[in-house]
């Protein structure tokens, strides 16, 4: 009697572990990674890490695809170490580029790299950055001209400032944004400041100053973060 | 062999089982033949439809996964705090993204039901005027219920039959596109109104004038959609096909004129008109805009349509969570409405007509600066704080429990600082100083119960203001959940003229001057005496302070694609009353909400995610 119980006890188990066994799929096994590279300057392109432009991608052979996000690193570079190897339709979207055609991308078992080349909405150039007093009141004023490759308005430019290295249009201790609804010169200057009072001393911060072309869905163009320290910058 | 016989006997038994006589129905619910057969029945069946109807009232709770009726310990998250009319003491929140706003599964549910209603109608053995009344009513409910599915999802799977399990294709029905959408609820509507009694008195149940006061808030939301869609544009599947947008000017146009004529007829019939349009002083106006939203029931005039509430017990939460912290007695929650100073900014001075008139509390008028306390501004000086808001709109007072102001026969205390003789600033924290053998407190008091605001307790104001409207002196907590038992005006007629103002003011139809006229009668209404112009910024101005908190300033921001750009990295502002001990006056600092985050509302939210779209088979709203 007693053999039977754990004779019965050990065929259930058997049946209940070796049910499990269809269910075990095999993990992710590739990288893939990349960059947005503005086709006509070979540099990326930086982004935004909140509410930035976006690859959207489905998997080829399923029914019902469901679309898959990556999002963008603050320097225009992408990684995703758990994807499945297979047939991928990609296309990077509602960002602050025209978005190029959808790409079929074979992702292999191990390393994949990818770079997308696409025309940015602008160009942030010649960034300075200076300090200077004004009625008795010191202020840090970033200076840069936008080279708007999309030829429609400026929606806004905005000053960002934080000691994340992410810093941009959510993340932000400071930030000044200016609304200019007309359309700019690529060598008019644009000026952004804040009060100098603001920044810690010793301490230092990044600082980024972006355009928003008046486009659907358009996010920031931004340079690449710079990093200061604001009290050592003499004042003008 | 007796061991098979036995497993026979068994399985035998197994099949005797399924002899009929256990087929009993259950003697604990009603059949659907048997409620329909009695006009009680029937009755009781529509009381439960009328309670499901998405009556955006006291119980909208829009955020954990929860949507209407929701009587419980809800954290005071109304929908209202989400929006520039007020913060919750407790929770901040402005857009709570995929947790907020769920009804796509009691939303199709009560369709469902709504449509078992339509089956039966003919089937009942009443005469066939009740089943017109009854056919109209069912009309009614359904356009309510697929406005809210249109105001959240967009364009929506618009299913009229009840699906059959066993032929899937009459489960898997598509969306329909936006506009389609829209179309189908107004045509409803019109049916509703056809078929529905002319006579007003039940104000609990739908009739033709509640149907054509409905049609004119769906249409003024379908025609701010169409006209407005390329301030916030999306991109994706659900776009492409129309399931979201694609609406035209024309169809913007065309919304408008609906509005405008179903407004028109309401207003035409005589049947409604403001409450105590008449009044002879600014106090005499804002205690009968007080007195009306306490008690519906004081201006029938006015009210068109109700959610009435009863039963202790069944009642709601609003005035649990809105009281002051020094009247709440002994139930522990209080004080989480605060509207902000942006609000009380709005309301226009009598001074200055037809105009927001801003809290100036320096002397350089300077009434962005949020930056708190600097010794080096100069600030004005009010020996009675009251008199900061002196002549501002009546309807100000009857709304927001000002700093000091009186209620339930207790000056509620709302002080946020002291500055010490040696000009020493304590604000929003704990100080205290002696003077002569007075002492006075940076809250005003020293026991915590003994003031209202700035503890940075959930019981306490931090913008410097409390909620007043729908609140009742009378009322005395109860430590019982949903024991408020006012009701709730749905629908009025001051909303009925400022949807026609709006409509005339961005179409160019309908009549301009009876849109000023109307626009002056509300202002007249509030104690106002000389009238302004008919214009977009006035009419605006108007509707968001005559509907303050009556959960309209959320959809007028969503329909009006404003939400993105009101919301942009934003900061929600308090007006903080400061004792000078220096002049032994009060002073008052605009600053930032203390405890508050800068908010962005995404572009997306002007679109709910749909539920359950692996299953369903449904396009997805864009980015979800």
């Amino acid at each position: 009697m007693k053999t039977n119980v754990v004779f019965y006890t050990a065929f259930v188990l058997s049946l209940l572990l070796s049910s499990c066994e269809l269910l075990n799929y095999d993990g992710p096994d590739a990288q893939f990674h990349g960059a947005i590279i503005d086709e006509e300057t070979g540099d990326t392109i930086p982004q935004d890490i909140i509410d930035g432009s976006t690859i959207d991608y489905i998997e080829l052979g399923y029914n019902t695809p469901e679309i898959q996000r990556l999002i963008f690193k603050v320097d225009g570079t992408f990684r995703n170490n758990l994807m499945f190897s297979g047939e991928y339709l990609m296309i990077p979207t509602r960002g602050n580029f025209f978005s190029p055609d959808t790409v079929d991308i074979t992702i292999r078992k191990g390393d994949n790299n990818y770079d997308f080349r696409v025309r940015p909405y602008a160009r942030i150039n010649n960034v300075s950055i200076q300090t200077m007093t004004a009625s008795d009141k010191e202020y840090l004023v970033v200076k840069f001209t936008i080279d708007p490759v999309a030829s429609v308005a400026v929606k806004s430019i905005m000053l960002s400032v934080d000691k994340n290295p992410n810093v941009g249009r959510r993340l932000h201790e400071f930030f000044f944004e200016k609304n200019i609804g007309t359309s700019v010169d690529p060598d008019q200057i644009q000026t952004l400041w804040m009060p100098l009072s603001n920044f810690t001393t010793g301490t230092k911060y990044y600082v980024r100053v972006g355009a928003l072309m008046d486009l659907p869905e358009a996010k920031y163009n931004w340079n690449k973060a710079i990093r200061i320290d604001p009290h050592t910058i003499p004042i003008q | 062999m007796k061991k098979y016989s036995l497993i026979l006997i068994f399985v035998l038994a197994g099949l005797y089982g399924c002899k009929d006589y256990l087929d009993l129905d259950p003697t604990n619910k009603i059949s659907a033949d048997a409620l329909f057969s009695s006009e009680e029945g029937i009755k009781a069946f529509m009381a439960n439809l009328y309670f499901q109807t998405p009556i955006e009232d006291f119980n909208w709770q829009a955020f954990y996964m929860q949507s209407f009726n929701f009587r419980s310990n809800n954290a005071g998250l109304f929908p209202l705090t989400f929006t520039d009319e007020a913060v919750n003491s407790e929770y901040d929140i402005v857009d709570p993204g995929p947790w907020g706003f769920f009804w796509w599964d009691p939303g199709y549910r009560l369709n469902k039901d709504i449509n078992m209603l339509f089956d039966a109608i003919p089937t009942l053995s009443i005469n066939q005027e009740k089943k017109d009344r009854l056919f109209g009513e069912a009309c009614f409910l359904r356009a309510y219920t697929y406005f809210e599915l249109a105001k959240l999802y967009g364009g929506v799977p618009i299913i009229t039959q009840i699906g059959n399990p066993n032929d899937p294709p009459t489960l898997y029905i598509p969306r329909s596109p936006e506009k389609e959408t829209w179309d189908f609820i107004l045509s409803t509507l019109d049916t509703a109104i056809v078929k529905l009694d002319d006579d007003n008195l039940d104000k609990r149940r739908a009739n033709k004038w509640v149907a054509l006061a409905l049609k004119s808030r769906v249409a003024l939301h379908a025609a701010s959609i169409a006209k407005y869609w390329d301030r916030a544009p999306l991109s994706g599947e659900a776009v492409d096909n129309k399931l979201v947008g694609g609406m035209t000017q024309e169809d913007a146009q065309r919304y408008y004129l609906e509005c405008i004529h179903a407004s028109e007829e309401l207003i035409n019939s005589e049947l409604f008109g403001l409450y105590m349009p008449d009044p002879s002083t600014p106090d005499e106006a804002a205690e009968n805009y007080r007195l009306m939203f306490v008690d519906p029931d004081n201006a029938p005039e006015e009210v068109i349509f109700i959610r009435g509430y009863t039963m202790q017990d069944h009642g709601h939460a609003f005035q649990l969570w809105g009281e002051t912290n020094q009247t709440k007695e002994s139930w522990p929650f209080a004080g989480r409405f605060n509207p902000i100073i942006e609000l009380v900014d709005a309301y226009e001075s009598y001074s200055a007509p037809g105009e927001s008139a801003p809290i100036i509390t320096t002397t350089d008028g300077d009434y962005n600066n949020y930056a708190g306390y600097n010794p080096s501004r100069d600030y004005l000086e009010f020996d009675n704080p009251l008199d900061i808001f002196a002549d501002k709109d009546a309807r100000l007072k009857a709304t927001v429990i000002l700093p000091m102001s009186t209620w339930k026969g207790t000056q509620i205390i709302i002080q946020g600082g002291i500055i010490k003789t040696d000009g020493t600033p304590v604000i929003e924290g704990a100080g205290q100083e002696t003077i002569g053998d007075k002492t006075y407190y940076s809250f005003g008091a020293a026991d915590p119960n003994a003031y209202s605001g700035f503890l940075h307790a959930a019981t306490h104001t931090r913008s410097g203001f409390l909620m007043r409207k729908y609140l009742d002196e009378n009322f005395h907590p109860k430590a019982i959940w949903a024991s408020c038992t006012n009701d709730w005006i749905e629908l009025r007629y001051a909303e009925i003229l400022l949807n026609y103002m709006e409509a005339v003011v961005e179409s160019g139809q309908g009549d301009p001057a009876k849109a000023e006229q109307y626009l002056n009668d509300l202002r007249h209404r509030a104690g106002h005496t000389t009238n302004i112009p008919l214009s977009l910024e006035n009419v605006m101005r108007e509707r968001r302070i005559e509907l303050a908190f009556e959960n309209k300033r959320y959809w007028d921001l969503i329909r009006r694609r404003e939400y993105h750009t009101k919301f942009n990295n934003r900061n929600r502002h308090a007006l903080v009353p400061v004792f000078d001990l220096r002049s032994m006056k009060y002073i008052f600092v605009r600053q930032k909400v203390t405890g508050t985050l800068t908010w962005t509302f995404y572009e997306h939210s002007y679109y709910k995610p749909i539920g359950g779209t692996t299953t369903n088979k449904l396009i997805q709203n864009p980015q979800y």
